[in-house]
């Protein structure tokens, strides 16, 4: 029984190669979820650019005489407590939001990255040092250690953006080491490294671009969370503090008045779903693009 | 061993089952014909991707989106099987015809015990109750050779072997009794001396129950073993069918003469072993010609115009019961071509 | 099994130890003099010393650290800088409001979440998926306290069927549970779907249909039960996330449960509360993870091979 008739290899192993780039765009074009997503993200960036354009009022400036205005031709979105237009005070809050959402998982990326490159390619016991520590970060459900962390240090935007960067390393930290531990071994890597290449070359130059796409998925599902726990700080007062128009700190002065005047609390809300929205649409679609199974 | 005048168990006529991808049409199975008799074995063999697998599951009516059948005839002892509604068909999987799996790892449900997946069979078909399903689990997994049945029906798949795990796919696919059995590779994934044990089990069953048995393999000592027809399928074509004697000891179509030359053996000198060079062509560039003329070393002008599979008409060597072969050799237009291959140069692969 | 379950369980144990380090280091963190911070500005010398003194600010911090972890042991975490109580007697009923809150957001979460996911894998890319799955991504990009904030209006406010706030009558369940379960309810909703994707297209449920197994029971018993063990991984996590997702939903509707507790504790500058808090929090989070962990052990029996 012993021969077979031969069996062709895998075809899909054979195509052409493509520059990754122009096939992630050419996929990310195909995928709707990334490409409402990227809209809505540019929409957003536009205003954050050109609100000193597009303010049709000084957002800081009360007028008493008009405050708890509804919806009308001179205030879009209606005035607050203060008088003050919020249609202005949520375009002016837009880069904030941004801000403090890309910044802190920047600044967590790059130190989560780092490490999970140290402890996924040493691995050993700064692997197990550095991993402990991101279960340890990691068992602080949700907001908590955010919360923590500002309670301590104290309300404002930086302590904000500080902790939710804490917040953000070890979940990137953990992704980077899995994926590193994933292609570390291939034949590529091996030969790099055979080769008597740095291991801060081999880390940075091969092992990084390998293991970039599910950093920058996760990256982008990242902002979203910490501009939805960043808001819930604000919320609860521990956040940037007012007059500053930072759309959380917004919600949780406008609840108070909120019986009578929803629109204090509605238009923020719909302006942070909106861009919470555009990170995690285009989160998923970037999943799905880059996902090497889904290629067809 | 066969019966021609008998009506077969399985007929199946001109099917076609094609995928629609976003790359297009891919005509998986494209107007297959055979027919399994009683107490018979028709052995399938061909290269990976040419059509086996998507044809039992074809039979089966198993082909999930985006592939669907698109035409031809499947009769089970006279039953048109794709004029049935959805809930007849059901009826009749498991319980007329039945199939088994290349991989008995995957095949069998994780999260039940293999007593509950055989009992299951006969609860729908033979509308059992649970005592009695229980007792025809014991005594189906006996008949399929599973040592302690008792105990072994409360274990989950995961705690039997790969051959235990065929045996136990086998005890559900013939619980019932079926008239058909169609086994996708049943041995591909184990390992030597198992498959012959499951094939000898396989063989061992059919002479008890006399159902007709499909084999679909790679593998040509397989269908020496096993078979008593063979089909040869070449991008979801047969290309040649024959009785397995007459195959064997002279295979006319150059596919099959390549895949025999393929096999090692001890009277012939390795140096002089075919392989047949390429791969099967993909739907892109299928040719609109003889689907194997890229890779046949006789091609000529006339295998531009596909061929059908039909019983040879010029006469070799006397021989006119050689079954059916698609190849233009074997027909009068080939020398009306002036072709220069002679009839005898053909043969030499036997 | 067993051993599995001992490893396990060994591995919370550094966990356990840097939950404890971290929540202690919190005070740390506070700039300038912790004391001044939490007395008050107007505080005097004395009171100062009075609080460095209850709190062993004066020790090395290692010794700090273990005075702190040798009263953990002993289920003590401390007084209450303001009141003087003792911070597990404030904790404790708080922390089974929370409980139920967490729960009863699970409940929506769970049965939502597999109800639209099942739904929405039953009609791969039909409309019904789409709008299931848009719906998800919403879901998953509302702010909770936000989504409490309308309800409340829509509900309460503008239709009178709910009461606004409070917690204890069963009219008080639903709005917050909702709102903390809308997001998970999103997320399970979408794990469903893929693992059922995932599932209907193995090997075993071909064979299920080869059997001639009815379509429904394919995909309701043979499906399903499979799809289910990721699910019930999703399903723990989020029971953990409700935890600190009770912060914002208590402070929305006025519960007086663990995230209130921490939020007017913060306010009023009191660490021990906030430190407390933050560790029964998290150690829940931490068991609630083990938990799931042996469950998902328990459920997916070919792990147990490996
Ligand atoms: N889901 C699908 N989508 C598109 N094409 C498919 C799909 N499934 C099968 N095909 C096509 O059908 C052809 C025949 O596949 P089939 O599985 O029947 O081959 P096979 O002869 O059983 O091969 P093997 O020996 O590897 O099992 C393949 O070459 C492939 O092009
Ligand atoms: S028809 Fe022509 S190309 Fe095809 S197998 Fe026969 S000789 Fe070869
Ligand atoms: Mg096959």
């Amino acid at each position: 029984m012993g021969s077979t008739v031969n069996q062709s290899p895998e075809r899909e192993e054979f195509a052409k190669p493509e520059s990754r780039f122009k096939s992630l765009l050419k996929r990310m074009i195909r995928n709707k979820s990334s490409l409402i997503g990227a809209c809505i993200l540019i929409f957003f960036l536009l205003i954050a650019a050109f609100a000193p354009f597009l303010m049709t009022h000084d957002p800081n400036s009360t007028d008493v005489l008009n405050d708890f205005q509804g919806p009308s031709s001179e205030n879009w979105f209606g005035t607050d407590h203060n008088g003050r237009d919020i249609f202005s005070r949520i375009i002016y809050g837009t880069h904030l939001t941004l801000y403090v959402g890309t910044v802190s998982v920047a600044v967590g990326a790059v130190f989560g990255i780092v490490l999970g490159l140290l402890a996924g390619y040493y691995g050993r016991i700064l692997d197990s040092i550095i991993m402990r520590v991101a279960d340890v970060l990691l068992a602080f459900p949700g907001i908590l250690l955010a919360l923590a962390i500002v309670s301590a240090l104290g309300p404002s935007l930086n302590n904000v953006i500080i902790a939710l960067a804490i917040y953000n390393i070890p979940v990137f930290a953990r992704i980077t080491r899995g994926s590193v531990l994933e292609v570390k071994d291939v034949e590529y890597i091996q030969a790099v490294r055979a080769l008597g290449a740095k291991d801060a070359k081999i880390l940075f130059q091969h092992l990084l671009p390998n293991v970039s796409s599910p950093i920058i998925v996760q990256a982008s599902l990242q902002v979203a969370t910490s501009i939805l726990s960043a808001a819930g700080l604000s919320f609860l007062g521990l956040g940037v503090q007012p007059p500053t128009p930072e759309w959380g700190a917004m919600l949780n002065s406008g609840r108070s008045y909120m019986w009578d005047n929803p629109h204090l609390t509605l238009f923020p809300g719909i302006a942070l779903v909106l861009v919470v929205l555009g990170f995690n649409m285009l989160g998923d679609g970037l999943r799905d693009a880059l996902d090497p199974r889904s290629k067809k | 061993m066969t019966t021609k005048d008998h009506t077969p168990v399985l007929k199946v006529e001109n099917l076609q089952t094609s995928f629609f991808t976003y790359d297009g049409e891919v005509k998986a199975v494209d107007g297959v014909d055979f027919e399994v008799r009683e107490n018979e074995t028709l052995g399938i063999v061909g290269e990976s991707g040419s059509g086996k697998s998507i044809t039992s599951l074809s039979v089966m009516q198993l082909i999930q989106s985006p592939g669907e059948i698109i035409g031809g005839k499947i009769e089970l002892n006279g039953d048109d099987l794709l004029q049935k509604s959805k809930a007849q068909f059901a009826k009749y999987r498991g319980n007329r015809l039945s199939m088994i799996f290349q991989e008995p790892m995957t095949s069998l449900n994780p999260v039940f015990t293999v007593g509950h997946q055989v009992a299951e069979t006969v609860k729908i078909h033979k509308k059992m109750g649970k005592r009695e399903a229980h007792q025809e689990v014991i005594r189906m997994l006996k008949l399929v050779g599973i040592p302690a049945p008792e105990s072994r029906a409360k274990s989950y798949p995961h705690e039997l072997s790969g051959g235990m795990r065929q045996r136990v796919m086998i005890a559900m696919a013939l619980a019932c009794e079926p008239e058909l059995l169609i086994a996708d590779e049943p041995t591909t994934a184990l390992d030597v001396t198992i498959q012959a044990q499951i094939l000898e089990l396989i063989k061992r069953l059919q002479e008890s129950t006399g159902m007709a048995v499909m084999i679909i393999t790679h593998d040509l000592g397989v269908i020496a073993e096993t078979a008593d027809q063979v089909a040869v399928m070449y991008a979801g074509e047969v290309v040649e069918q024959a009785d397995v004697k007459t195959l064997f000891n002279r295979p006319l179509h150059p596919y099959t003469q390549g895949l025999m030359n393929s096999i090692p053996r001890h009277d012939v000198d390795v140096d002089e072993l075919e392989v047949i060079r390429g791969t099967v062509p993909s739907p892109a560039e299928m040719p609109s010609g003889c689907r194997f003329a890229q890779r046949c070393p006789y091609a000529s002008e006339i295998c531009n115009t596909h061929p059908s599979l039909a019983a040879p008409s010029n006469n070799i060597d006397g021989h006119t019961d050689a079954g059916a072969v698609r190849c233009w050799i074997y027909t009068d237009e080939w020398d009306a071509e002036g072709n220069p291959m002679k009839n005898e140069e053909v043969q030499q692969g036997s | 099994m067993h051993i599995f379950i001992i490893r396990r369980l060994l591995q919370l144990i550094p966990v356990i130890i840097g939950v404890t380090l971290v929540a202690f280091l919190i005070i740390q963190l506070i700039p300038g003099d912790a004391a001044q911070v939490m007395a008050g500005e107007a505080a005097s010398e004395e009171q100062l010393e009075q609080v460095r003194e209850n709190l062993g600010l004066n020790e090395p911090l290692y010794v700090q650290y273990g005075l702190f972890l040798a009263d953990l042991a002993q289920f003590d975490l401390g007084e209450s800088v303001r009141t003087g109580q003792p911070v597990m007697e404030l904790v404790a009923p708080r922390f089974w409001i929370t409980l139920e809150l967490a729960f009863w957001g699970l409940v929506v979460a769970v049965s939502v979440g597999l109800f639209l996911g099942i739904l929405a894998a039953n009609k791969q890319n039909s409309f019904r998926d789409f709008g299931t799955m848009a719906a998800a991504v919403i879901g998953l990009s509302m702010p909770n306290f936000w989504l409490g904030l309308m309800l409340m209006y829509v509900f309460a406010n503008q239709l009178g069927w709910l009461p606004t706030s409070g917690w204890g009558d069963w009219q008080q369940i639903f709005l917050p549970a909702i709102t903390m379960g809308t997001a998970g309810a999103a997320i399970i909703a979408r794990m469903t779907r893929s693992a059922m994707l995932e599932v209907i297209g193995e090997d075993y449920v071909r064979t299920a249909r080869a059997k001639g197994v009815k379509e429904r029971f394919v995909i309701y018993k043979h499906a399903l039960r499979n799809a289910l063990i990721p699910v019930v991984t999703v399903i723990g996590l989020q029971f953990g996330y409700f935890l600190s997702g009770a912060v914002l939903t208590e402070s929305v509707f006025s519960i007086n449960g663990l995230g209130r507790l921490v939020v007017d504790a913060i306010a009023q500058r009191d660490f021990p509360v906030v430190q407390g808090t933050v560790i029964v929090l998290a150690l829940t989070f931490v068991f609630v993870n083990f938990v799931v962990d042996v469950l998902y052990r328990v459920l997916n029996k070919r792990i147990e091979l490996n």
